[in-house]
């Protein structure tokens, strides 16, 4: 009885904050239930399958991964895939940042037209983009014309590298846009002349100041830059489909 | 803290944005070393511009700042060497409150030493002392504020400049913050020119004060001077609580208002001016004291007249 007692004292209005945490929890869990059934029964179990195959057929062993790294093909594959992601990744940022920018510091007549300029390419159809690249490239296209006349080169575009790079970056665009202006809208400007107030120079305020507050938007874009092309397929092959083995 | 003073002298600064209204319309102006002077007006009568041109974020379309006789006017910011203090602090989100103290000494090199010593110092002044690793967002208003008085003081410049840096406060933090910057003013003996509208704060923390209006200084002098005699109108009316009465002057001792006629010792004014009374000047007279023919009407100190209604008029 005297246990009791103490106990009852030394808990007081627990378990009332107990029984709330607990019928929150349950409206919670109840909330994420569709979203993870979903996510089970259509990335999670289709994955596990994979993996489960892979390891077991024809015959069970590793040999399906020996084959993969061994094979002198699939390797390559993945780490240009990696290479040219990140390639993409890089020069999204550097086309992006000064245009994201941009935005934050014009007028909401020019923001709302250089917002449409962002979007434009989300409403034109994957087919229409990789066509029209296609056109552009090509021997006789419009680049191709343009870099024999001005720097003499006399080598269509398609099907190289630096056009993969080209026509990637383009379509990706908005997604480092987005997410940069994002953040940088965020940025009080004051700061930089706080900064240039205290004795920084324009370069430094920006080094210093502007650069680091604007990181979380750089890794966000740069994020989502590099996911979406690492795991892209369709695209690729029409630019480059003349270095394909 | 021992760099002398330093004296400004702005002379006919103009700022014009395209083709509108010039935003400071030609003002001059000099604030002595060691001075507290404040630039107080309504919002967008040109006292943040006239500032921000100060300091350099804004360059003027015509006039020149000097500081101790140097042209500034086309010097970059950084090179001018103010202390500031901005409106909401403007403190570096991304350091901590050593970092930001530290920021103007590192532009200008200081030893690592010297920094360290030089900031533990100014913020143990500060009261700051055991914060130095926060970050600005973990601090309250105060001590926020706090930071920014010892990042703009700490490499001892001979000028500060104050952008409404008690604007965001709550009413009685603020007036705490104003006896702990008057004080702070007569510690360092540092020049300060400060910017706020709020006339109350103005007056208790200024020795000398100008008033913006329009783009031009209505005036510039000592607070109880601007309040005794303010001079125009907008300055009557801005300075604290004031009755106006446009009559006019009849003669030396007599100024009529709306058929009646009042006594005034006060005839430094020409005829057409405005009366302004003060109403902690008013004192009410009984019939009897009052001369025949009078209304009750009676100057209650030599500077400032003051006259109260017969009862049962209006």
């Amino acid at each position: 009885m005297t246990t009791t007692a103490v106990l009852e004292v030394g808990r007081p209005a627990r378990p009332r904050a107990a029984e709330r945490g607990t019928g929150s929890r349950t409206a919670t869990l109840l909330l994420l239930l569709p979203a993870v059934i979903a996510a089970l029964a259509l990335f999670v179990y289709p994955l596990g399958r994979i993996v489960v195959v892979s390891l077991t057929e024809p015959t069970v062993g590793l040999g399906n991964y020996v084959d993969l790294f061994t094979d002198g093909y699939t390797l390559r594959v993945l780490i240009r895939t990696l290479w040219v992601a990140l390639a993409v990744a890089v020069l999204d940022l550097l086309m992006a940042f000064p245009f994201a920018y941009a935005m934050t510091v014009c007028r909401p007549r020019t923001r709302a037209v250089l917002f449409t300029i962002v979007l434009i390419p989300f409403w034109t159809s994957a087919l229409a983009k990789n066509f029209g690249w296609m056109i552009l490239f090509q021997r006789g296209g419009l680049v191709d014309r343009f870099l024999q006349a001005t720097l003499g080169i006399d080598h269509p575009l398609l099907g190289t590298t630096p056009a993969v790079l080209i026509a990637m970056s383009q379509v990706l665009l908005p997604f480092a846009v987005l997410p940069l202006y994002a953040r940088l809208d965020q940025i009080d400007r004051r700061l930089l002349d706080a900064a240039q107030g205290l004795g920084a120079s324009r370069t430094r305020a920006f080094r210093q100041v502007y650069l680091p507050l604007s990181t979380p938007g750089l890794v966000a874009a740069g994020t989502l830059t590099f996911i979406s092309r690492s795991a892209s397929t369709s695209p690729p092959p029409c630019w480059a489909h003349r270095s394909r083995p | 803290m021992s760099t002398p003073a330093g004296n400004l002298e702005i002379r006919d600064l103009v700022k014009r944005y395209g083709t509108d209204a010039a935003a400071v319309a030609g003002i001059g102006l000099t604030v002595d070393s060691g001075e507290f002077l404040t630039l107080l007006g309504p919002s967008g009568s040109g006292k943040t511009t006239t500032l921000n041109m100060i300091a350099g974020f804004v360059h003027p379309t015509a006039g020149s700042i000097h500081l101790n006789g140097v042209d500034l006017t086309e010097l970059q910011p950084h090179k001018r060497g103010f202390g500031m203090v901005f409106q909401n602090y403007a403190l570096f989100p991304h350091m901590s409150v050593f970092d930001n103290v530290a920021y103007p000494l590192r532009q200008r090199k200081t030893g690592k030493p010297d920094v360290r010593r030089l900031v533990l110092d100014i913020l143990e002044r500060f009261g700051l002392s055991g914060m130095e690793h926060r970050r600005p967002a973990q601090l309250s208003g105060g001590q926020q504020q706090r930071v920014a008085l010892a990042r703009a003081l700490v490499f001892s410049p001979s000028v500060l400049l104050l952008d409404e840096p008690l604007g965001a406060l709550d009413r009685k933090l603020r007036q705490s913050l104003q006896a702990e910057l008057k004080k702070l003013h007569q510690e360092v003996g540092l020049t300060f020119v400060f910017v706020t509208h709020d006339q109350d704060e103005a007056m208790f923390l200024s020795d000398r004060i100008a008033v913006f209006n329009e783009g031009r200084i209505d005036r510039v002098g000592r607070p109880a001077q601007l309040y005794d005699d303010p001079g125009t109108l907008f300055v009557a009316n801005f300075l604290g609580e004031a009755n106006t009465f446009a009559g006019r002057r009849v003669d030396a001792e007599t100024y009529a208002w709306n058929g009646e006629k009042w006594r005034t010792a006060d005839d430094r004014h020409p005829p057409e001016g405005v009366l302004v009374v003060r109403p902690e000047r008013v004192r009410v007279f009984g019939t009897d004291e009052v001369p025949p023919g009078w209304n009750s009407v009676a100057p209650s100190s030599p500077t400032c007249p003051a006259w109260a209604r017969r009862p049962g008029s209006t």
